[in-house]
């Protein structure tokens, strides 16, 4: 039977010979999770059978079989963030797999320099990730009237005669969803730059749809940051300071973390 | 407790790990990885389907559930294994 291998993640050898890596059941739930060591660098890894887990068969699970993806999924995630706790990982895209081991060594092997730079970056820091949430509907009723240039507007308006009002008004609404956007924006940025201080790097993806959330309020705002990890509870804090200041006017504010590193692990 | 453990201990959505092990993962040169390139459209049909399962368990819990959590994930598994009669090899 051949052997495929599966990488979760990959840490500094240094730290795999000081603490052993926790029993784990691998990606098919039969055989275990292990370390290889290649270098300075340790691969934690399990085997596949080259059968079952065929690039094909892969990918027909998981466009076909959603209850496999989440299976997977969460024992990707989950193993790679037991590890987290123990050591600096960097973690892999779901679904890496190598043909035999002589393949992996050569992929670290090449990338060894990189990986070392990456291990100095995420050492002793955790990733963290911030959404911020806004009723627009609320925040829309305090921009119409906290702006004098769309209560002039509505003031100039009273005064047409009724069929222009009903155009003026639709004018008005339009001014007032750029004001709201725009408003969104600024407050959010600014908590942004505010908690990139708190931070080594923050970056900001983009904010999921509706669709996506299936939340009636929006998404105004994605960030990740990497934060020292004496720093992560000031981190928080300074979110639920937000929380408790801004919540009755419509924002909120979702916290998730610490993740592995996912977002400042990359080299290209 | 901290702030830090009581946002640690909460549970995440599936999709939140979807979004970072698909996307942005580290992908160094491997014989098969499940590229983003094959895993775009995927992707993007999954954010609607778990959306719509979002918004079952919402429609079927109240305003409560806002996100998917695994606990949620492994009941519905649970009733369709049930379902279907066969062995639940979810059950630790």
């Amino acid at each position: 039977m051949d052997s495929l291998i599966y990488l979760y993640g990959l840490i500094p050898t240094k730290e795999a010979a000081k603490q052993l890596c926790p029993s784990l059941k691998g990606f098919d739930g039969i055989g275990d999770v292990y370390t290889f060591p290649i270098g300075k660098i340790t691969a934690i890894v399990c085997n596949l059978d080259s059968e079952n887990y065929s690039e094909e068969s892969i990918k027909e699970q998981i466009n076909n079989n959603m209850e496999w993806l989440q299976e997977k999924a969460f024992h990707h995630h989950e193993t790679v963030m037991k590890l987290s706790k123990i050591f600096t990982i960097i973690p892999l895209k779901f679904c890496t797999l190598y043909n035999n081991s002589a393949s992996l060594e050569t992929a670290v092997q090449s990338n060894e320099s990189k990986m070392m730079n990456t291990f100095a970056l995420i050492a002793g820091n955790e990733e963290w990730n911030l959404k911020i949430y806004c009723d627009d509907q609320l925040l829309k009723k305090q921009v119409s009237q906290s702006n004098p240039t769309i209560e002039a507007k509505r003031e100039e308006i009273s005064q047409l005669p009724k069929g222009k009002q009903f155009f003026e008004k639709k004018k008005l609404d339009k001014v007032i969803e750029t004001e709201l956007e725009e408003e969104k924006n600024k407050v959010s940025e600014k908590i942004h730059s505010h908690l990139r201080e708190f931070a080594l790097k923050g970056n900001v993806k983009r904010p999921w749809s509706n669709d996506v959330t299936g939340r009636k309020d929006n998404m105004t705002w994605n960030g990740v940051y990497l934060i020292t990890e004496s720093k992560v509870e000031d981190f928080l804090e300074q979110i639920q300071q937000y929380e408790k200041e801004m919540r009755e006017s419509g924002w909120q504010f979702e916290a998730s973390g610490p993740w592995p590193a996912y977002h400042f692990s990359s080299f290209s | 407790m901290s702030l830090k453990e009581s946002i640690e201990n909460k549970d995440i959505a599936l999709i939140d790990i979807l979004d970072v092990i698909l996307d942005k993962g580290v992908a160094i040169k491997a014989d098969l990885v499940i590229s983003i390139a094959g895993v775009d459209l995927v992707y993007l049909d999954l954010r609607l389907l778990i959306a719509s399962v979002e918004s079952l368990v919402q429609a079927q819990e109240g305003s409560r559930a806002t996100t998917v959590s695994s606990e949620q994930f492994d009941r519905q598994r649970e009733e369709l294994s049930n379902a279907t009669s066969q062995p639940n090899k979810w059950e630790n």
